[in-house]
């Protein structure tokens, strides 16, 4: 493989709460290449946002990150302050999970694109406004002169991430993490964007890592994908390959329930879902994290953390019993 | 934003209305003949028919209050005890208290604020906790206590300032330095609640997702907080500003009376004390509109900022 | 209620016990509001109890040692009159914790229910009821107490009713907010399929649930209503001599502000002290009552 563009290593996370410490992620490693699109999927709280969150410090101050984020020869975690806001935005861009919320609703959509390409980039007015045209362009807004001088509340949903997209997009970084964003959106504007990812990835050879819960939408548009459950990393593999043999009793079961609705009666079957629920990130408990709600569990997962291995070519789980 | 504003004003002309009545209600259910009370209590019978053919006080209740109403819409108010016309007592006290309530805002603005942006920053530190409590003082120290304590400390003891009274502009220098307490005084509280409000709405602003997205592109702390975050908590913050008007109007009251200060607000206690009932309709009226109208603009203001009120 | 079990057999514990016991942790780990509520509580048992503890009974007066210096029989000095300053304070205390409390709970028996009302309703009875609060609100409290006192005279209970008048806007729009959200929970038509009437929904369910709100807002009314007696009896719209309360010896102290700065001082410290206790308490309580609370 060619020299990977950010290499995380045992990234954890952990939270100081009223109520004690939570510990969002434990040892998180992987790796991303140029020009990838790798998908990270899991549950709501398995600590996929964390992750990329911590790698460029957007976390709140009650949280503590150790391990390494080796981006473009730095480490990321260590960096200082000055250096690392220069990397955001024009090295590593975001875009968040609510288009509404995530853009301010005081100032127009021109100015805040404006806003990055300046702080970033030494262009005059004029450059910087058809940069701004350009980049809405890009992601596809219909009359753009018009959109510039609109504040975010009279766009639409849709409309809305595109913006967020075009101003991640606005100093061509090199990677893009995009925090689950269609989970807020109609299911006929999720498509479009993620046409739109995928065009991106083509056009602009940007990597992106895309946060998400819907296998669906990994399918679709990743590279590779990495399978996260409570806080650790359960499977990695290519998309193919995960989809064709899951090894995870976690994954499978995730598998098992995208609902796959059909014409015909000989495909009726019951959605399966995962019985009992997520364990409480306050411990971290020397066990498979999974073990309680796993069908293949003995003595084995509850005494003993599974660690990663690789089972087929290119395939890595963290399970004492996998296979599909 | 227009259809905002119309239905305001029409709201703000209602409630004004209503109150009026309230207030023309509230003289005429003064226990005792109203003639007697509108004319000083003289017992001249002469003068109490004037009165009563004045104030139509035989006519029914609704015809008296339009009379009234009309009267006042061409200010006239009436005349007090004294023979004086009320519209213009009233109009050469306001000023005073005008210039008053301008510069405690002004005083409670330039602390409150910038201390409620630091406190919000650097919350959790030591410099938070100084700021929230000076705040939390501030607001349970009543203010003519404070104003007390400032007589004796900067008049009695170390003579610096005058302990009361007004000075017209005529004389400026000499002018703000009889106002220089009293506003100080009465922007206490102000500056206490600004400051506690700036702080919250500062906390909300840094933790909602725009700051993060701010952050994620780069820009320094000092765009971050000092443009994304303290745009959309100043114009959260505007809104308070009406209801603490009301407090001020209130405040005023008290400061004048502290620091002998012949005001409007000082009419308001001497109108009172001298149960004046002209008087005291005229001031309460003008009060209640004075608010009033205070506070549409306030909701004017808020409207011009804020950019989804605007643009509809 | 007793104990239950969840579906894999786990038990919970009964939720209301829990969750006292959860709050009463929170506040005992914020020593400044505990302080706060001691020093309330504190001056409340002063106001019961000051006919036992006061050292002089409240219109004694001593001629021979007028505006005497702290010391000796007089631990605070006496005034222009002769009065123990310390019996007077104590006194004073009485008269401020009955406005006080008195004034709030006029405001919210009247506001509560009126803005429970708007909320639940909604619709004309909401707009009549927001007018009407607005008129209320139209008159800066002074104003209000000004307008009272030359309508039914300066008195102690006069003074209560403008400031129980002046809190009822709050209370109504505190009420009527909670009301508003309170609707919308499932258990409101869970209860109408069950043939509750509107009456049994607002006073069963939605009323106990917005009991917090009107706690803190009731703890940080009270200060508000002493502060505002403290004013109006210093203009002399309140209480009335020969009662006493703080206002009152505030506003005597005026005149003699070169000779005895104390008279100032003294009443000024105990009003302070009252009002920065609850206002300390009804903080700290919001804080843990409401984990939203940016704080």
């Amino acid at each position: 493989m060619a020299e990977p563009l950010l290499q995380v290593t045992d990234l954890s996370v952990r939270f100081d709460t009223d109520d004690g410490p939570v510990h969002a992620v434990d040892k998180m490693s992987f790796s991303l290449a140029p020009g990838e699109v790798l998908g990270i999927v899991g549950e709501s709280g398995c600590g996929k946002s964390v992750t990329c969150m911590s790698l460029t410090r957007l976390l709140p101050e009650t949280a503590t990150v150790t391990g390494t984020a080796v981006f473009d020869g730095r480490d990321l975690l260590t960096l200082q302050p000055r250096r690392l806001r220069r990397v955001r935005g024009r090295e590593i861009s975001y875009v968040f999970q609510e288009p509404m919320t995530s853009l301010n609703p005081v100032f127009t959509v021109g100015h805040q694109i404006d806003e990055v390409l300046k702080r970033h980039l030494e262009l005059s007015r004029r450059e910087a406004r058809a940069r701004a045209l350009e980049l809405l362009r890009l992601v596809r807004i219909p009359a753009p002169e018009r959109r510039l001088d609109e504040y975010p509340h009279q766009l639409s949903g849709g409309m809305r991430q595109r913006v967020m997209i075009a101003i991640a997009l606005a100093c061509d970084p090199k990677v893009l993490i995009a925090d689950e964003p269609t989970t807020a959106l109609d299911v006929t504007i999720q498509a479009g964007i993620l046409d739109l990812m995928r065009d991106i990835r083509e056009r602009l050879g940007t990597a992106i890592v895309l946060i998400t819960h819907n296998l669906g939408v990994v399918a679709d548009v990743a590279d590779r994908v990495v399978v996260m459950y409570a806080g650790r990393k359960a499977e990695e593999a290519p998309v193919e390959e995960l989809f064709a043999h899951p090894q995870h009793p976690y994954t499978i079961g995730l598998l098992g329930a995208i609902p796959r609705p059909y014409e015909g009666e000989d495909t009726r079957r019951r959605l399966q879902e995962i019985p009992g629920r997520v364990p409480s990130l306050r411990e971290l408990p020397h066990a498979c994290a999974f073990a309680d709600r796993c069908p293949r569990a003995d003595e084995l997962t509850r005494s003993q953390i599974p660690q990663l291995h690789e089972v087929r070519p290119q395939h890595w789980v963290a399970c004492f019993h996998p296979g599909s | 934003m227009g259809g905002f504003l119309i239905r305001r004003a029409g709201a703000a002309l209602v409630v004004l209305v209503l109150a009026s009545m309230l207030v023309f209600l509230g003289v005429r259910a003064i226990p005792g003949d109203p003639a007697i009370a509108l004319g000083a209590e003289s017992r001249d019978p002469a003068l109490l028919a004037q009165i009563r053919h004045k104030y139509m006080l035989d006519r029914p209740l609704p015809v008296q209050y339009a009379h009234w109403i009309w009267l006042a819409l061409h200010g006239d108010l009436g005349v007090d005890q004294r023979e004086l016309s009320v519209a213009h007592t009233i109009v050469s006290r306001l000023p005073i208290t005008l210039e008053l309530a301008f510069l405690s805002m002004l005083f409670a603005t330039l602390v409150g604020i910038p201390a409620g942006v630091i406190a919000a920053v650097r919350r959790g530190k030591p410099s938070d906790h100084t700021a929230t409590t000076v705040a939390l003082v501030g607001l349970s120290v009543p203010h003519f206590w404070l104003g007390l304590l400032a007589i004796i400390w900067f008049a009695v003891d170390l003579h610096w300032l005058p302990s009361g009274g007004y000075v017209g502009w005529a004389h400026p220098l000499d002018n703000l330095k009889h106002m220089l307490m009293p506003a100080l005084v009465l922007s206490a509280g102000f500056s206490a609640v600004l400051m506690r409000q700036m702080r919250s709405s500062m906390l909300t602003s840094l933790g909602a997702d725009y700051v993060r997205t701010a952050r994620a592109k780069g820009l320094t702390e000092w765009r971050v907080v000092g443009h994304h975050a303290l745009r959309n908590s100043l114009i959260t913050v505007t809104t308070v500003m009406g209801l603490q008007l009301g407090a001020l109007i209130s405040g005023a009251v008290v400061t004048e009376t502290v620091f002998q200060i012949a005001g409007f607000g000082r009419l308001t206690i001497e109108a009172v004390n001298q149960r004046d009932y002209t008087l005291i309709q005229g001031v309460v009226l003008v009060a209640a509109t004075g608010y009033v109208v205070a506070n549409l603009l306030v909701d004017v203001v808020y409207s011009l900022l804020n950019p989804r009120i605007r643009i509809s | 209620m007793s104990a239950v079990a969840d579906p894999h057999g786990a038990p919970i514990i009964n939720p209301r016990a829990r969750r006292r016991r959860l709050l009463r942790k929170r506040f005992l780990r914020r020593p400044v509001a505990v302080a706060g509520l001691i020093v309330a509580l504190g001056f409340v048992a002063v106001a019961i109890f000051a006919p036992w503890i006061a050292p002089h009974r409240s219109g004694f007066t001593d001629f021979n040692h007028i505006l005497a210096k702290p010391g000796g029989k007089y631990p605070l000095g006496t005034d222009e009159l002769g009065h123990d300053e310390l019996s007077r304070i104590i006194w004073g205390a009485r008269a401020s914790m009955q406005v006080g409390v008195l004034a709030t709970l006029l405001a919210m028996v009247i506001a509560v229910p009126i803005g429970m009302i708007a909320g639940y309703y909604r619709g004309w009875i909401d707009t009549v009821i927001a007018r009407a609060t607005d008129v209320l609100l139209s008159f800066p409290f002074v104003i209000l107490a000004v307008g009272l006192a030359a309508i039914l005279g300066p008195s102690l209970t006069n003074a209560t009713l403008a400031l129980g008048v002046g809190a009822i806007p709050a209370f109504i729009r505190i009420a009527r907010g909670e009301a508003l959200a309170l609707r919308e929970e499932d258990y409101v038509p869970a209860a109408i399929a069950n043939g509750a009437t509107d009456r049994t929904i607002i006073f069963r369910h939605i009323l106990p649930n917005m009991t917090s709100t009107l706690l803190v807002q009731a703890t940080l009314t009270i200060p508000g209503a002493i502060v505002g007696e403290a004013v109006l009896s210093f203009l002399g719209l309140g209480v009335q001599p020969p009662q006493t309360s703080w206002g009152v010896m505030l506003q005597t102290a005026q005149d003699y502000l070169s000779q005895a700065p104390r008279l100032a001082v003294f009443p000024g410290i105990a009003l302070v002290l009252a009002v920065l206790a609850f206002n300390v308490f009804g903080d700290g309580l919001r804080d843990i009552l409401d984990p939203r609370t940016t704080r």
